[in-house]
């Protein structure tokens, strides 16, 4: 006779590349047993188009049309570290007005970005009324962003020494309606998410991570500030007009799941808050500074705090209309390289709401 | 044509061969109005045209369309991004594993050609050279009411008859391994 | 400002030609035995932050960086070394951060430096059986 308990201790499960709860085609490879992971590793690299090798092949100006289809929810980010690096190189001076219409479409990307992580992730737990309030949310901020750059999600909104349109008539009119309509749902997001104990019970001392292993695995943005650092390029390393600019720096305790909700649903109050500054505070100017074609030899890095974390890029010049090499250095590949090494102990069906927490942006892991 | 309609036109007694024609009706009429959707977001296209259609502002349930976790409850696949060589075979296998009849709507460039990443080393260019489409959605991104667009060409399509089972393409995946999983 | 931090990297890393790239942004060539020593040097200095590891093919030798900064306050310093470019071998920086392995991995993949020490040398973003390292300028597909 077999005995099944000895026979069948361990087996190893694929989660993806089609899952629901991957946020994009990547695979984790779990080995358990009974319901308790004991190793996982993972696969990714199935969206990988080569951006590193393509963006060597184009002029300087083609490739910010490129850069914003490497993060879908958060594009105005990618395209502005890339503009910040070659602006540093060719030490071009970013009118005033250009820097304040950069922080305002930031930040309601980043509002967006949230929103859209939101939902899937309430999505992830099963919470699918999330799901529609997230995206109908989202919608009117995408409605601003529309019509300041006359797309919905593929920005190419930033060029180098300024942005490429300046802001149309009635549109502090729009941004401040599509505010007024997150923010008067934003109650009853605490309430679906951090205050629900079905919720809290799934994520709260989840997987906490403290601050010093935080720092040494090489986390950023929201995942970090969960973890109780309070860190944050705009206040840090300023940039552009943030350091006139009043808002907090929220912070989480534990460093569980449940914190990194919180911090995300805080930041964007916090960037409403800025949005609304920034909206009365823009002064009149040109909006354009006219740039040199491409840079001159050096090095440069330019960075930008996205909604995940730090987004870098290295661009080495050689004097040429195209870049010699450009570097991208994503946050969510940091996280998700963390992954394995955090869920060893922890139950299946504890997997996806730590997975869907770090934010996975595929298109920008992957590159 | 409503389904009472249907009903009564067919009197019951569907073994009579006289009425087969009305039960094939059906058959479509039943298929157009019930697209299963496979949830398989690849890239940039997924956001608005698999979520954003799915959440209340823009409903694609108002055309039978339902999202679904598992390839064999699904007669639709969106393909919503880019095809690499090491996600050539995984979406193959998951179109096989599609009941008959099974529809592709190729969304976003990439999809259709390669689209902005056309050319690179690891980018195989447009999904129909793996598996065969049936309406292609031009744009980067399309917009959600493009998405809605192609549904209902797909719906005029099925009603019409036009589609029939399909065959792979001869050529299969270009360059790549048997085993994806090496 | 600026002068303090290049100062104070140059204290730092004495063996390295140290520069500016930017405000509080420094870039250090190191020669290649003291790689693992100025990560050392600078992890203890505060820069306890990695930011990425990566390389860049010069055509006839190959330049490894890393970049990291301090997680309170204002600093970048990349630093980077000159390698053979026909055996890139160069110690893993793992020894002294954790969130080096899949950094290095990727540079691995893409640019075909070997990391020695990192336990997990695998090709990550591209097919296990994929031939070439697509980000070396003579890479042709
Ligand atoms: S077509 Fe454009 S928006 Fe759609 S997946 Fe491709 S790059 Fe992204």
């Amino acid at each position: 006779m077999v005995n099944m308990q000895q026979e069948v201790r361990t087996l190893t499960i694929n989660v993806g590349p089609q899952h629901p709860s991957t946020h994009g085609p990547m695979d984790v490879i779990v080995t358990i047993e009974g319901e308790t992971i004991i190793n996982a590793d993972i696969r990714l690299g199935y969206i990988h188009r080569g951006i590193e090798k393509l963006c060597e092949t184009r002029y300087y100006f083609q490739i910010p049309a490129y850069l914003s289809r490497l993060c879908y929810v958060s594009g105005m980010f990618w395209e502005y570290g890339f503009v910040r690096a070659v602006e540093e190189i060719m030490g071009v001076k970013v009118p005033e007005r250009a820097q304040w219409l950069r922080v305002i479409s930031c930040e309601l990307t980043r509002i967006a970005s949230h929103l859209i992580w939101l939902a899937a992730y309430a999505a992830d737990l099963g919470l699918l009324t999330g799901l529609s309030w997230g995206l109908r949310d989202r919608d009117r901020i995408i409605d601003a962003l529309e019509m300041l750059t006359g797309q919905r999600m593929m920005f190419t909104y930033m060029v180098f020494g300024g942005v490429r349109y300046d802001m149309p008539a009635g549109f502090q009119d729009t941004v401040e309606k599509s505010l007024k309509y997150v923010e008067s749902h934003l109650p009853d997001w605490e309430k679906l998410t951090i205050e629900n104990p079905i919720f809290r019970a799934r994520t709260e001392n989840l997987v906490p991570v403290s601050a010093s292993y935080a720092i040494e695995l090489g986390w950023t943005g929201p995942m970090l500030r969960a973890c109780g650092v309070k860190r944050d390029l705009r206040r840090d390393e300023p940039y552009d007009v943030y350091e006139t600019l009043d808002f907090e720096i929220p912070t989480g305790k534990r460093g569980d799941t449940l914190d990194r909700v919180y911090v995300r649903i805080e930041e964007i109050k916090q960037s409403i808050k800025i949005v609304r500054q920034a909206i009365k505070r823009i002064p009149s100017g040109p909006y354009q500074h006219r740039a040199l074609l491409y840079p001159p030899p050096g090095i440069g890095y330019g960075y930008v705090e996205d909604s995940r974390g730090e987004c870098g890029y290295f661009v080495v010049s050689d004097g040429t209309p195209r870049p010699y090499r450009v570097k991208i250095r994503s946050p969510a590949y940091v996280h998700v390289m963390s992954l394995p090494k955090l869920i060893k102990g922890i139950k299946l069906a504890d997997l996806y709401a730590v997975l869907g927490s770090f934010d996975p942006c595929l298109g920008e892991i992957d590159r | 044509m409503g389904i009472t309609d249907l009903f009564q036109d067919l009197k019951i007694k569907i073994i009579n061969p006289r009425y087969l024609p009305f039960i094939d009706k059906l058959l479509i009429w039943g298929r157009r109005n019930s697209l299963w959707l496979l949830v398989l977001g690849i890239k940039c296209c997924t956001i608005e045209d698999i979520m954003v259609p799915g959440a209340a502002n823009y409903d694609f349930e108002r055309f039978g369309v339902l999202p679904r976790n598992s390839p064999r409850q699904c007669d639709l696949m969106i393909i919503s991004g880019p095809i690499t060589q090491k996600l050539a075979r995984p979406i193959k296998v998951l179109y096989e594993q599609m009941a008959e009849p099974r529809y592709v709507i190729a969304t976003g460039e990439c999809s259709i050609c390669g689209g902005p990443w056309k050319g690179m080393y690891s980018i195989i260019d447009g999904v129909d050279q793996i598996i065969p489409v049936d309406v292609y959605i031009p744009g980067c991104p399309p917009k959600p009411e493009a998405l809605l667009e192609g549904i209902i060409k797909l719906e005029e399509k099925i009603l019409k008859g036009e589609i029939r089972k399909k065959f792979l393409p001869k050529t299969g995946i270009p360059k790549i391994k048997e085993d994806w999983r090496s | 400002m600026s002068q303090n931090f290049l100062d104070h990297i140059k204290s730092l890393l004495p063996y390295a030609e140290v520069h500016l790239i930017y405000k509080n942004k420094a870039y250090a060539k190191v020669p290649k035995e003291y790689w693992i020593d100025s990560a050392k040097k600078l992890k203890s200095a505060g820069f306890t932050l990695l930011s990425f590891v990566s390389g860049i093919d010069r055509l006839n030798s190959i330049e490894v960086i890393y970049a990291c900064r301090k997680p309170e306050g204002n600093g970048l310093v990349i630093v980077g070394t000159i390698i053979d470019r026909n055996n890139p071998r160069i110690p893993s920086l793992i020894t002294v951060w954790e969130g080096a392995l899949w950094h290095e991995r990727e540079t691995f993949d893409l640019l075909g430096i070997y990391f020695e020490g990192n336990p997990d040398m695998r090709r990550i973003l591209l097919p296990d059986e994929w031939v070439g390292h697509p980000l070396r300028k003579d890479y042709k597909w």
